[in-house]
């Protein structure tokens, strides 16, 4: 059996890091092979970035990813309070390539997940 | 909070005599069927080219000074119609429509630049319309980012439930999905309900 490779990383991780760094750091793990859970939803600009730079890097190896969060957005009320007093949101979001991702839904306080695990030797 | 999100949109939308309005939404969402039945309406020629072949639209498509009267009212917009935004693009999805591979490759590169070029006019458009197909399923993580970052910018946006002219049209999970927006179903297509939305772009101006 082909093995598949989930991070669950911290988005304390990522906040460390520049945006473009965060978002290299990202792709960098999907193109490998693995999925990524991270521990909050994306603030919009920052999955705006991934969806860009996802699109700079397409070839007809890499076709892009799959992606899905579940938590109140950045912009809410509520989070814009929480991340003022220094605090952390709740939330998750799922990414991983869209060779792996065979169909991903989101149901606004779950996500269902089909990976399709490749026999071919992870990069 | 909904009145203050919509006093925001308001003052917005009513601030300008040439509103930059953008088509957003994913690919085959009928984002170029409803630009066109708009610029048919108001300027009497089509914006762009339907397809049923995904990234048929891979150039943000302008039209300038499109004016649409409503009520004895007029506004002037410059009307974008966005490639659809999406996470992927591979070359064997069109070639599963009959495209040779070779075109394919170059439709699929045109189809990333498209992409990237609508995700940077995010930060430039005065007022969007998300359109949305009212037979799929509407909460999906490219609609999920588009409204975040509008609502972000404090862009005005409209909420568009297309293609009503077929069975499985929803509107109401739409609804369900998006509760904060203002939501109008319409069918691009034959142009039904189509005055519901010039009634509801004039009633966000002053």
């Amino acid at each position: 059996m082909a093995d598949l490779g989930i991070e669950f990383v911290s988005t304390k991780i990522l906040s460390e890091m520049k945006d473009n760094e965060a978002t290299e750091y990202l792709l960098k793990v999907i193109r490998r092979g693995d999925m990524i859970v991270l521990d909050e939803k994306l603030p919009p600009a920052q999955e705006k970035e991934l969806f860009k730079r996802t699109m700079e890097i397409i070839d007809d190896d890499f076709t892009g990813i799959e992606i899905s969060s579940i938590g109140d957005s950045e912009t809410s009320w509520k989070n814009s309070i929480i991340k003022l007093l220094g605090g952390k949101t709740t939330g998750l979001t799922v990414i991983g390539s869209a060779k792996i991702i065979k169909n991903i839904k989101n149901q606004k306080d779950k996500i269902n997940l089909l990976a399709k695990i490749s026999t071919t030797k992870r990069k | 909070m909904f009145s203050f999100l919509t006093s925001i949109i308001n003052s917005i939308f009513g601030k300008k005599k040439n509103v930059s309005l953008g088509l957003y939404g994913a690919p085959n969402a009928g984002k170029t069927t409803l630009a066109n039945k708009i610029c048919m309406d108001w300027v009497g020629e089509p914006l762009g080219v339907v397809s049923e072949v995904p990234h048929e639209t891979r150039v943000v498509q302008k039209k300038e000074r499109v004016e649409i009267k409503y009520s004895g009212r007029s506004l002037s917009m410059n009307l974008l119609d966005m490639p659809g935004i999406s996470t992927k693009v591979d070359y064997k999805e069109f070639t599963k429509h009959g495209i040779k591979k070779e075109d394919a490759q170059i439709r699929a590169k045109e189809a990333t630049k498209g992409i990237i070029e609508a995700i940077k006019w995010l930060e430039n458009v005065d007022a969007a319309l998300v359109v949305m197909d009212s037979t799929e399923d509407p909460y999906t993580q490219v609609n999920i980012t588009i409204l975040g970052n509008l609502e972000a910018r404090k862009i005005p946006v409209i909420l568009i439930a297309n293609k009503t002219d077929l069975a499985k049209s929803n509107k109401n999970k739409i609804e369900d999905a998006f509760p904060q927006y203002k939501v109008i179903a319409i069918s691009a297509k034959d142009g039904g309900n189509i005055d519901n939305l010039y009634k509801e772009i004039f009633s966000r101006v002053k």
